[in-house]
Parts: C-alpha cells; sequence; structure tokens
C-alpha cells in the first residue's frame, strides 16, 4: 500500500484548558478531495495548522507522506483565510504569486519564476491584474492569487482555510470549477464554516466539531450534522443548491 | 551632509521591512536598548560604542528568538527592552568614575560633526545592506509579508526574521553616531511611511524613502543653518530635521487622503 499524503492518528489539541481537536483520525489517500465542516471555533484552521507543522498537537501523529510535517515543508500548498491578511503590505500580485515559488532548494531565475507566475495567474483568470497591490483587489480576486500562490509551489497536497468566505456565489463558483480540475492532479482539503459551500466538486465530506465525524462519503448523516452543528438537520438541508442529505424517509443514520 | 546621505540610504532600505512589517517602534527599542551599551562602556572604560553594538544585537537577538519560541507579540517584547536598556545605560553612567558622561549627544547626535570613522562604516554598511537586499529581496519579503506561507513553503524563516532583526540593530547602532537616536527612530519610520503613500512595492517604498531622506535631511542642515545665521539662534539640526520631516508627513497623508491612491496606512 502506498503512503497516504495525510494520516492522522488520535489527534488532539487545545488552547489552555480548552480542548480544541480531541482524537481526530483522517487518512486521506491520493486524489481525495474532503470538505470539512463544521461551526466556528470548531477547530478547522487549528486542525490545517497541525496538517501544515505549523502547530505541533499535543498528543497523537500527524504524517504526511509518511513524515513529520516539519521535515516535509514545500509537499503542501496552503491558502490561508484571505480576512486575516493584511491587504495594505506593499507587494503587488505578481510578487505575491511568486512567492509560492521560494520553496526548498528551488534554484531558478527571476524570469522563470515570473513566467510560473504569469502563468498560474492566467488559470485564474487574472492575467491583466499581475502589477496590482494586492489591496486594491475584490475579495474573490484575492482569493484566487492566494490559491495561484499556493499552486506555484506545485504541491502535491493542497489545504484551503474558508475559500469562498465572503466571496459572491458566481465567484464562489468559480474557484469550485477551479478546485474540482485540480483534484485530478493532487489530495485537496478544503474547511469552511457554512455547509452552502459543500458543492458538487468536493468528493467527501466531514464534520468537524472537537471531535472528526468522518464516513468516507459524500452525504451527510443526521447524526453527524446533529453533533458538529447541535442544531435540527432541516435547518440545513432545505433550499440548498445539491442536496447532500439524504431525503427524509431514507434518513435513519448509516 | 555626506553622514546625512549616507544615513538615509541604510535608513532607507532597513525601515522599509520595519514599517512594512509594522515594528516601527522596534528601532526605538534597539537605539534606547543600545543605550545599556553605552552606559556599560563608559563605566567599565571600553569604546560605549562598541557596548551599544553589543547590546543592540544581543536585544535584537532576545527579541527575535522569545518571539519566535512564544509568539508573545512583538510590540510588547520591544517596549520592554527599550525600557531595560534606558535604565541600564543610565545605572551605568551614574556609576561611571569621574564626570557624567554626556548622554544627551547620544540622544540627539550631532549630524554636522560627525567623526569621519563614522562616515566609513556607513559607508560599508550602506554596500553591505545593498547586496544583502539584492541578494535575498524575495525571501525577505516573503517573511515580512507572511511568516505562515513561507514557512509552509520551506523559507528559512527563522533564519530570515533573525538576520532582519540583526540588520535592523547594526544601522540603528552605526547611524546613533551619525545622527543620534531620535533621529535614527525619526530616519527608519517617517520616510517610508511617507513612500508607502505612494508606491505598492517593496523596492519602490525603498527607492522612495532613501530619496526623502536625503533630500530632508540636506534640506534642514541648509534651512537650519540659514535661519541660525539670520535669526542669530542657535537651532538644532537634527531636531529641526525630524519635525520637517514629519509635516512632510503630514502633507502626504493629507494629499493621499484626498487623492486616495494607494490604500497605505
Amino acid at each position: 500500500m502506498t503512503t497516504p499524503p495525510i494520516q492522522l492518528r488520535d489527534v488532539g489539541y487545545s488552547y489552555g484548558q480548552t480542548p480544541v481537536l480531541e482524537s481526530v483520525n483522517l487518512r486521506l489517500d491520493d486524489g481525495d478531495f474532503l470538505g470539512i465542516i463544521g461551526p466556528n471555533a470548531g477547530g478547522k484552521t487549528t486542525l490545517l495548522k497541525i496538517v501544515l507543522g505549523l502547530l505541533k498537537p499535543d498528543s497523537g501523529s500527524v504524517e504526511v507522506f509518511g513524515r513529520a510535517p516539519a521535515e516535509n515543508r514545500g509537499v503542501i500548498g496552503y491558502v490561508p483565510q484571505y480576512a486575516r491578511f493584511d491587504a495594505s503590505f506593499p507587494i503587488d500580485v505578481l510578487d505575491t504569486v511568486r512567492m509560492g515559488r521560494l520553496g526548498v532548494g528551488r534554484r531558478e531565475s527571476g524570469r522563470e519564476s515570473r513566467a510560473a507566475a504569469l502563468a498560474l495567474l492566467d488559470r485564474v483568470d487574472l492575467g491583466g491584474m499581475a502589477a496590482e497591490q494586492i489591496g486594491q483587489l475584490s475579495g474573490g480576486q484575492l482569493q484566487r492569487v492566494l490559491i495561484a500562490r499556493a499552486l506555484a509551489s506545485e504541491p502535491r497536497i493542497l489545504l484551503l482555510d474558508e475559500p469562498t468566505a465572503s466571496v459572491d456565489t458566481r465567484i464562489g463558483r468559480s474557484v469550485y470549477e477551479l478546485l474540482g480540475r485540480l483534484s485530478e492532479q493532487m489530495t485537496i482539503v478544503l474547511v469552511s464554516h457554512d455547509i452552502g459551500v459543500i458543492s458538487r466538486y468536493v468528493k467527501t465530506i466531514a464534520c468537524l466539531n472537537v471531535r472528526l465525524h468522518y464516513h468516507h462519503s459524500r452525504e451527510l448523516t443526521d447524526e453527524m450534522v446533529e453533533v458538529a452543528y447541535g442544531c435540527p438537520v432541516d435547518l440545513v438541508a432545505h433550499g440548498h443548491p445539491h442536496r447532500v442529505l439524504p431525503p427524509h424517509d431514507a434518513a435513519g443514520g448509516p | 551632509m555626506a553622514a546625512g546621505l549616507l544615513a538615509s540610504i541604510a535608513s532607507g532600505i532597513v525601515g522599509t521591512f520595519v514599517v512594512a512589517r509594522r515594528i516601527a517602534s522596534i528601532s526605538g527599542g534597539l537605539a534606547h536598548a543600545a543605550f545599556g551599551g553605552i552606559g556599560l562602556g563608559y563605566l567599565l572604560g571600553f569604546p560605549p560604542m562598541a557596548g551599544a553594538l553589543a547590546f543592540g544585537l544581543l536585544s535584537a537577538m532576545g527579541i527575535g528568538v522569545v518571539e519566535l519560541r512564544l509568539r508573545q507579540g512583538l510590540d510588547t517584547l520591544i517596549a520592554m527592552v527599550w525600557a531595560v536598556g534606558m535604565a541600564l545605560g543610565i545605572i551605568f553612567a551614574s556609576l561611571a568614575p569621574g564626570a557624567t558622561p554626556d548622554l544627551l549627544s547620544y540622544l540627539f547626535g550631532n549630524i554636522l560633526f560627525v567623526p569621519p570613522a563614522y562616515l566609513w562604516f556607513t559607508a560599508v554598511l550602506d554596500v553591505f545592506l545593498v547586496v544583502v537586499v539584492i541578494r535575498l529581496y524575495r525571501p525577505l519579503q516573503a517573511v515580512a509579508f507572511d511568516e505562515e506561507f513561507s514557512w509552509v513553503s520551506g523559507v528559512p524563516v527563522a533564519a530570515l526574521f533573525l538576520l532582519l532583526l540583526g540588520l535592523t540593530a547594526v544601522t540603528v547602532v552605526v547611524l546613533i553616531r551619525v545622527v543620534g537616536v531620535i533621529l535614527v527612530i525619526a530616519l527608519l519610520t517617517i520616510p517610508p511611511a511617507i513612500a508607502r503613500h505612494w508606491t505598492g512595492g517593496l523596492n519602490r517604498m525603498m527607492l522612495l524613502s532613501m530619496a526623502i531622506g536625503a533630500v530632508c535631511i540636506t534640506a534642514g542642515l541648509f534651512v537650519s543653518y540659514g535661519l541660525s545665521a539670520s535669526l542669530g539662534l542657535d537651532i538644532p539640526t537634527g531636531p529641526f530635521i525630524i519635525l520637517l520631516v514629519a509635516s512632510l508627513y503630514v502633507l502626504s497623508a493629507a494629499a493621499h487622503f484626498f487623492v486616495g491612491r494607494r490604500p497605505g496606512v
């Protein structure tokens, strides 16, 4: 059996006395495209940072392609929440994307990294924006710049933190179409507090609220949603473009 | 005047990073940390500036390592180093034998009478900074902008962060002797802050802040000299330059507000 891209065993993490993650087990295989949903403060960003190696779990183990994340830097492309950015930082779009080319031991000329970054900007439909200062961009544009930056490192895994938060629906859809195409080449994990983003593009869904509920399927069970959100399933099931819950009469748990 | 021009090159480069990274107060913190070294130099009889350099570098590394380990928030660490350095300087100086050294001369320096050796130090520092920035521009930019992403993609974040702090410490200490503690803080902060109103990239911001620094220092020298001569007063040059560059900031901020070109601060 090949080494899984991501393997978490019994991971726990807490901020002081407050547990954020408890006995999280997760194994992803090549080509997986996992959407993790859960309430705010449910530990989603913390989980991503543990996989990235930015945080060390209090207990349990994390492996990225069989190695500790800190020893495997450059393998994961990271798209952080754009709202947490200092958008007034004096840097333009092209240089932001080129940050992704600075990976471990990469030796390339300025011209090569420019060309690579420009090609990626075309790919995310921002071809004409290379010289813009990042503070001039709309939320959706900045989001795509951050995706291009993550792709610039030619990652084998892509982790996205709330990629469509405060982006309008049309832009959100174009981001998902892009991710759908990318998922043929790499393993993707995205987290969101908004169940609405779980579209037809993700292959599997998990719920995270301190504990992770994952059944390797695209369907959310009533039990998962109730545990994760502590609210009635009907609230999240109706009026949704894609049915992520089984029809009511078929419901009844896994 | 040569001293002023050389000083504006170094402070344009370092100041740009410091302002963009939002740690402008580090120049003040390290400058006052260096005070501890100056005081110790007087007490133990070694060159005060050697003590200043040692204290500045040690404080920079201390701040850097504690921040990387504990993530306390740089502003807190800087404020502590600032106060402790100043306190040590005053205590050491009060214990020093003989006449109490004139710490005030270090506060404002005297740009009109810079020892020739320090002109050379500053010139060497300028060349060194230019070479470092040209070679490491993109990694330094990446770390200043987004440490987490840089780390994830394999950039040696800790080393670059400490390098930036170390360069800041050396720059601050060398410039203390040239322009004084207070003018160092002003030069590292205000010209880059003005440049930030009008540029969207670190490289242009550096060049513009060097130019602003150079123009303000030159103009400050001539105008304060001219005013002093015509009014028969003795207007200190360093503080005059600070007021000049600060007024320029106010004008720039107002213009920027009304023109609204860049989303600066």
